[in-house]
């Protein structure tokens, strides 16, 4: 039986070795978060479920021969999905180059417009989605998973240096994607925030 | 980026650029910067200097936190889990040799199988075979392979068979 203080590195093990319960507690512990991850890089509901099943099903063939080789376990799953991820989006561009291009914000919309009607949400996601994929993958990590940039570089694969420089340049290219809807967006967040307070 | 000088100056220039890249880097959120940052935040973060950039690196984690979240179907847990099959059991080197052997131990029991069935053929043909023989052939069959079949004569002298 599965314990809730077991390591995940001795779960893997029991895992490998044909332990259903220490399985369920893997998943139990890390399908919400590789599935936030998944979600945040590849923008919908349906590739992120695929991605995350993906991601655990390399976990069940390698659970048997799995070894640590230096990296917490959910620094390798991490990788994995985050390696999923990028193939899916690599491959959605060569299948389908529009899809990965999206379209300018409109930045003359105004405060009435379609964006703060249900979109200003579509809009913030879509600029994210036209990150290049390593600076998505940084500020997915860092920001949505609230990892510390060693783990994030480690996950990555690349020095905390070359990390910090990613997130920067994701951070800039959305500000100065979403820059002209900030006032307004902002105004009617405030307002939306004091309205559920009332 | 530069880590933070060990004695904190908040007017320096470098503490201020420092601080700048932090907010550009991690935002404005401190529980977001590196653990060895925190402090410089901590001692220069709030200076009207960097208010700009404080209120850029808010604004950015404002819509961040407002794109989509996460919301995973119910079932995703049992579709993963119904992926998770058991290794198969591995087999020792003693257990291959032991299943060798079995095979091996079948074949004389198949041997014995064959040559009855085969037995059983032969026999149940043997049969059918002279069952169809009428009395006449069964004469006709044993005078053919007789050396004396030359001619057959009864008691009267009256020829029987003749084998010309």
């Amino acid at each position: 039986m599965a314990k809730a203080e077991e390591t995940d590195e001795a779960l893997v093990a029991r895992a490998g070795r044909g332990d259903r319960a220490a399985a369920a507690m893997l998943v139990e512990r890390h399908t919400n978060r590789i599935y936030a991850a998944s979600f945040k890089m590849l923008g919908a509901k349906d590739r992120a479920e695929d991605a995350t099943q993906e991601t655990f099903l390399r976990l069940w063939r390698n659970a048997a021969k799995w070894k640590p080789q230096g990296a917490k376990f959910e620094t390798w799953l991490y990788r994995v999905a985050m390696n999923i991820c990028l193939d899916q989006i690599r491959k959605r561009k060569r299948e389908a180059p529009e899809e990965a291009a999206p379209e300018q914000i409109d930045q003359g919309a105004r405060p009435d417009d379609a964006y703060f009607i249900g979109e200003r949400r579509f809009a913030i996601d879509e600029a994210l989605d036209a990150l290049p994929p390593r600076q998505r993958e940084a500020i997915t990590l860092c920001h949505f998973q609230e990892l510390s940039n060693i783990e994030a570089a480690e996950i990555m694969e690349v020095s905390v240096e070359a990390l910090e420089s990613l997130l920067a340049r994701g951070r800039r290219a959305l500000r100065a994607r979403l820059e002209p809807l900030r006032e307004s967006l902002m105004g009617r967040m405030s307002d939306e925030a004091t309205a559920n307070i009332n | 980026m530069k880590r933070q000088p060990t004695s904190i100056d908040p007017s320096a220039p470098e503490t201020l650029d420092a601080l700048r890249r932090g907010f550009e880097t991690y935002g404005a959120d401190p529980a977001k910067w590196p653990a060895a940052m925190r402090d410089l935040y901590a001692a220069a973060g709030e200076m009207e200097e960097l208010a700009a950039a404080r209120a850029d690196a808010e604004a950015l984690d404002g819509f961040l936190d407002a794109s989509t979240q996460p919301r995973m179907s119910a079932d995703l847990h049992n579709r993963i889990m119904a992926q998770y099959a058991p290794p198969p059991a591995r087999v020792s080197v003693l257990d291959e040799i032991a299943g060798v052997f079995s095979r091996f131990r079948l074949l004389p029991a198949g041997a014995l199988a064959g040559v009855g069935a085969l037995g059983l053929a032969t026999g149940v043909l043997t049969a059918s075979t002279q069952a169809a023989l009428t009395p006449e052939y069964e004469a006709y069959a044993y005078l053919e392979d007789s050396s004396l079949a030359a001619s057959l004569i009864d008691e009267e002298g009256a020829v029987l068979w003749d084998a010309d």
